[in-house]
């Protein structure tokens, strides 16, 4: 019965097993090799090199300007900047739209727009973000204007120093849609009497958020922080289609400078030890969450 | 009644078959070329009866127009290259700088037989050419110049551009320009990548550094970050981004939209710019910058990958585009023939005014498009910079990091 069980389960999970290693395995394999191998001829075992040349690179990361705290800090630095103000920041903001979601009736409607930032292309909102951080018509931009601080009233990404958080903003807006569908399904799958017998007990609204919802979300908060992280190190589309990595390398990425490397510079090895770096530093928060749904 | 459902069922399964087999056979004579420009919209109804008139021409061969930018398609290209496949017949780019990098890797088919270089300016398929055979040929192009609206300078009793006789009159009327209510600033600035600043950086070398200098940065016999090019730009250009004459970058299509709605006094820009615009004839203008005598044109140009399935058919639509298309292709304006037979009769009005300025100056090739690969990046990119924070300082860390990127994609070229 038991080896019955085993033969089962491995027919049904075999064609994800395939399709995972033919599509998934077999090419992260391929382009971890390809790191060490030449750009100019991929046949040639180069070693460390690129790894090496990467660290050398200002476009990667640069030391001189982050010595003077100004950018371009490079790829990797900002790609972490990113990572650093996007996630607590689209994890607040979702987890708050859903206590209030959840809290109030019949607001389907908003909460599809809400959502919807995470339904547009990243092309197009990176085209439509453009707009809105613009001098002369961009609501943002704009809107520091009237309340007097004149240092924001500019066109965002046309400068060193906003085009960045002019990214991560766009970002935080598409991404608290999702983190909000996520928690408001953990909330509402926690039952009532959890909540009515701490309200019993004097807990007040605060107290039943912290000792009561906040635990429970636990799963949740890991499942929004490992698929945070893994959308901001390979953050694309939206850089490409606005600020295309400047002014300057100011508002460079990973994901973009990957890019750059593989299909405009045809240095392949380059490319795929960029692409290494990302796996690895994804692999961190995928592995402590995949260790605590061991654990369960 | 049963029977009968089951053989009209038979039936119909057995039509539905054959159906696409004698389509298929009806089909056999006609190839079907498929071709990626990067024209859309009022460009590509410019384009449009250039494809009526071969498909009319060569009842047996079909074409399949697809939309593409050459970034684009150069990402699709290095997968589809890399299996030995093409995902078009024949394909524009706007870049000489990858039809010999591609070249070089043997993906392209050589068109000697089917172009005839005497047909076009002097030496200006020789950047075309790979061991001596040439593997693509010239499109039509545009002039990258200071475009502008003439009525903003009428209406307000102002020195038309193209009458200032030096740059410290051109900088005194820009100030006057400026101060108009109105005008965000007195030159637009384009957004997006950014090859919208490599534009004037390229107008203002040539003009203020001259020929020489100009093809010297191209061939690699000067340097960037040289005492030459670095005292043109800081004595010509610095000045006017520190005073701000340079407005806030706005998309391409809307910063020409707000220079011809007299937002801007001028926009280095395109003559292509001119597509945009329901002006009423002579109000779009272009001048040269005062001592300039070379002006930068650019074209596209046309290539056949070698992985094509139709190789003859190809050759013969790349002939007729490189020949009569562009003579058809101008007539809806906004292009410029490179083909030297092209008569200055096709062309609109406001395209031979263009014709008889280009008549006046010498030519020299796009800059960033001929250099290309990291180049064309670093220096799209860097210029943002130095627009968005004009000093000294940015200006010579801009000017080393382009002569790195121009040493590196030189050093990965060869």
């Amino acid at each position: 019965m038991k080896k019955k069980l085993r033969v089962e389960t491995l027919v049904f999970i075999l064609p994800a097993l395939l399709i995972i290693f033919f599509f998934m395995f077999l090419p992260m394999v391929e382009s971890f090799t390809a790191s060490f191998h030449s750009n100019t001829d991929a046949s040639k075992f180069v070693g460390l090199k690129n790894y090496i040349e990467l660290f050398k690179d200002p476009v990667f990361i640069n030391f001189e300007s982050i010595k003077v705290g100004k950018q371009p800090y490079g790829a990797l630095i900002n790609s972490i900047i990113w990572i650093v103000i996007h996630l607590p920041l689209s994890m607040f903001l979702g987890l708050m739209c859903a206590l209030i979601m959840i809290r109030l009736p019949r607001v389907h409607f908003l909460r599809s727009m809400i959502f919807l930032g995470m339904v547009i292309p990243g092309v197009i909102t990176g085209v439509v973000t453009q707009f809105l951080f613009e001098k002369s018509s961009g609501m943002v931009s704009n809107f520091f204007g009237m309340i007097g601080v004149v240092s924001l009233y500019k066109s965002w990404f046309a400068y060193a120093d906003t085009a960045l958080l002019a990214l991560i903003l766009t970002s935080v807006w598409v991404w608290t849609g999702y983190s909000m569908i996520v928690f408001l399904s953990a909330l509402s799958a926690i039952p009532d009497s959890f909540i009515e017998a701490a309200v019993l007990d004097g807990a007040n609204i605060f107290q039943v958020f912290w000792f009561i919802k906040l635990p429970l979300l636990k799963n949740s908060i890991s499942t929004v922080v490992v698929m945070s992280i893994i959308n901001e190190l390979t953050s694309f589309d939206i850089v490409y289609s606005s600020t295309y990595g400047g002014p300057g390398g100011a508002s460079n990425v990973l994901g973009l400078q990957m890019y750059l490397e593989s299909f405009r510079y045809s240095n392949f090895g380059t490319g795929a030890a960029i692409a290494t770096v990302m796996t690895l530093i994804a692999t961190i928060p995928i592995y402590f969450n995949v260790r605590n749904t061991v654990k369960k | 009644m049963r029977k009968n459902g089951i053989w009209l069922l038979v039936f119909l399964c057995i039509g539905m078959c054959s159906f696409p087999l004698l389509a298929q056979g009806k089909k056999e004579n006609v190839v079907t070329l498929k071709m990626i420009a990067p024209w859309a919209d009022k460009e590509f109804e410019g384009f449009k009866p250039v494809i009526e008139k071969f498909e009319l021409e060569n009842p047996g061969i079909k074409i399949e127009y697809r939309t593409g930018k050459p970034e684009d398609v150069a990402t699709i290209l290095s997968t589809q290259f890399s299996v030995g496949k093409t995902p078009a017949d024949i394909i524009d780019t706007a870049w000489p700088w990858y039809i010999v990098q591609e070249a070089q890797k043997g993906n392209l088919l050589a068109i000697d037989d089917v172009v005839n270089p005497a047909d076009f300016r002097e030496g200006s398929l020789d950047q075309l050419m790979v061991d001596g055979k040439t593997y693509g040929v010239t499109s039509v192009g545009g002039l990258t110049i200071p475009e502008f609206n003439a009525s903003l300078y009428r209406d307000n009793n102002l020195t038309d551009p193209r009458d200032v006789k030096s740059l410290d009159e051109l900088l005194a009327l820009m100030n006057q320009v400026q101060a108009l209510p109105g005008v965000k600033a007195a030159v637009g600035t384009g957004g997006g990548v950014g090859w919208t600043n490599t534009s004037v950086i390229e107008t203002w070398i040539v003009a203020f550094g001259g020929r020489e200098m100009y093809m010297n940065l191209i061939a690699g016999k000067q340097a960037w970050n040289s005492k030459e090019v670095k005292q043109v730009l800081s004595t010509y250009l610095l000045p006017w981004l520190e005073a701000g004459l340079f407005g806030e970058p706005e998309e391409v299509s809307i910063v020409t939209e707000n220079m011809w709605r007299n937002q801007y006094g001028f926009f280095v820009g395109g003559t292509t710019d001119s597509l945009r615009f329901n002006n009423p004839p002579g109000d779009y203008a272009i001048f040269a910058l005062p001592g300039q005598k070379d002006v930068v044109m650019w074209s596209d140009y046309w290539f056949i990958p070698a992985y094509t399935e139709h190789p003859e058919e190809a050759k013969k639509l790349l002939a007729f585009l490189s020949t009569e298309g562009q003579a058809i292709q101008v007539k809806g304006g906004g292009r410029i023939a490179t083909n030297l037979n092209v008569p200055l009769e096709n062309y609109p009005p406001q395209e031979q005014m263009i014709m008889k300025v280009v008549g006046n100056y010498g030519i020299v090739p796009d800059m960033d498009d001929t250099i290309g690969g990291k180049f064309q990046t670093v220096m799209w990119d860097q210029l943002k910079l130095l627009w968005s924070d004009p000093s000294m300082r940015i200006l010579d860390s801009v000017l080393n990091a382009i002569e790195s990127a121009a040493i590196e994609t030189r050093a990965s070229s060869k």
